[in-house]
């Protein structure tokens, strides 16, 4: 029975998914993204040799899974070598792309290199609309490179952000990937920080647009069955209850970050008072057990009122770290999403805010990165 | 998506990847950003799923394993850990879609 029980923890803290965020740079700039506001403060890409340590250390500790995102992984000219080393290490190896630099043999070199799957992100299927959001038009090009993904028979993610300006095209993204031959299309709504915070005014959508949204996926959900999936995440602004972020602070998800600081999330580095170790000077389980950033909000000692005493603790471990920050300034607060957060009043303006405002502005410019990041 | 029947030859779908957790000891259905832990006989059954073997032929494989169950009961178990999978597209039978 003790035996069980202390293999049960152990379990609770195996993680399963290393995000491996190989550079910051991307040729997008898109209005909601999630690189860090502030890119200058950032050190060193890691090298070929450092994320061949990471994966190995990373399969060690129970790690199945391997996904390579950015920025735009396809700007590292090792690529192929560190998709070799992920799957030598035998890590379902996902390539989370913008499709933008790459042609079809670079592709075919991933592919036999051992990638296992690819990720395309499409903005809209409305080229204009597209290049508002990015600030490139990719329309063309990303359905060009969907049709090599299928041709050299990889599974394909269609992932689309929603917002507000584009969610009157929902049925067409679902077409869109049905085309495309997609097995799974993801509908992330945007989540408000960072940069889609700056632009939430602009992003977030109207409840009555989030109510037919929810009825045009159920009926495509039961239309594609066994062909398609499709995964879709509608915004904590309208669901009264958080989202289990990273289900759950350090219990399935390793960020590491570019210059190699281990995070539990992507955003994690927007939080104050935290510090991140980093892989070039500790081991990634290490950091993973005990790291003062992993341990800070893992399990139930931290929750604050109501969460403490909520059934749902256990669901939605209190939602998210960051959201409670951007809009409380307190990190250890409730996450403002859920009805039951003293500081709910925050989301229900937002949601005021977005009805006041009306659907989608054609002549809308997001505020966004003026320049690209530079390659260090 | 091809509806399985007894002749059916299923077999896992593009992206999909049978994989062994060293930690749990269990098997796993890998593809893109998703694990599906295999419980119990379902291991078994998955494994067999290599295009070659009907779904017929699956289950006469697995009443050699499991003796003292029907073989009725072994072929409705197989019926519908097939259809979940087919519905969660992990398994296929015919074309890719």
């Amino acid at each position: 029975m003790m035996d069980d029980d202390v293999a049960a923890a152990a379990e609770v803290l195996r993680p399963y998914t290393l995000v491996a965020e190989l550079t910051y740079r991307c040729p997008l700039r898109c209005a909601y993204c999630s690189n860090p506001v502030h890119l200058d403060a950032m050190g060193a890409e890691l090298d070929t040799a450092a994320w061949t340590r990471v994966f190995g250390e990373a399969e060690a500790m129970g790690v199945m899974q391997v996904t390579l995102t950015g920025g735009e992984p396809l700007l590292r000219p090792d690529l192929e070598q560190i998709v070799r080393a992920a799957r030598g290490c035998d890590l379902y190896t996902t390539l989370i792309t913008s499709g933008i630099p790459v042609d079809a043999d670079g592709l075919a070199r991933l592919r036999d290199a051992g990638l296992e799957g690819i990720q395309l992100s499409f903005q809209d299927v409305d080229g204009s609309a597209a290049e508002r959001i990015a600030g490139v038009n990719a329309l063309a090009r990303k359905q060009e490179v969907a049709g090599w993904v299928g041709a050299l028979g990889l599974p394909l993610t269609l992932n689309v952000v929603l917002h507000r300006q584009n969610l009157p095209r929902l049925p067409d993204m679902i077409a869109l990937a049905e085309r495309l031959g997609a097995n799974r299309l993801e509908l992330a709504h945007v989540q408000y920080l960072g940069w889609a915070l700056v632009n939430r005014s602009h992003l977030l959508p109207t409840a009555a647009m989030i109510a037919e949204a929810r009825t045009t996926v159920s009926a495509a959900r039961a239309r594609l069955a066994g062909r398609m999936e499709i995964a879709a995440v509608l915004p904590d602004y309208f669901s009264d209850r958080p989202r289990a972020c990273m289900e759950g602070w350090g219990r399935r998800y390793l960020v590491v970050a570019p210059d190699g600081r281990v995070l539990p999330c992507h955003a994690a580095h927007t939080l104050p008072g935290l510090t991140f170790d980093n892989v070039r000077t500790r081991a990634l389980a290490d950091i993973w057990r005990s790291s003062p950033a992993f341990t800070r909000f893992r399990g139930e000692e931290w929750l604050p009122q109501p969460c403490r005493s909520c059934d749902h603790r256990t669901v939605d471990y209190g939602g998210c770290r960051c959201q409670a920050y951007q809009l409380t300034g307190d990190m250890t607060l409730t996450d403002p999403s859920c009805k039951l957060s003293p500081r709910h009043d925050i989301v229900e303006l937002a949601r005021a805010q977005a009805a006041k405002t009306g659907p989608s502005r054609p002549d809308w410019e997001p505020i966004r990165l003026r320049r690209p990041p530079t390659v260090p | 998506m091809t509806e399985i029947d007894v002749g059916s030859k299923p077999r896992l779908a593009r992206g999909v990847r049978l994989r062994l957790d060293r930690i749990s000891g269990k098997l796993l259905l890998l593809r893109p950003e998703q694990g599906f832990e295999l419980q119990g006989s379902a291991s078994e059954v998955v494994k067999l799923c290599t295009a070659k073997l009907t779904v017929a032929e699956i289950v006469d494989r697995l009443t050699e394993t499991y003796r003292d169950v029907a073989r009725d009961l072994i072929a409705q178990d197989v019926a519908r850990l097939l259809a979940q999978l087919t519905h969660r597209g992990l398994i296929i039978v015919g074309d890719e879609p």
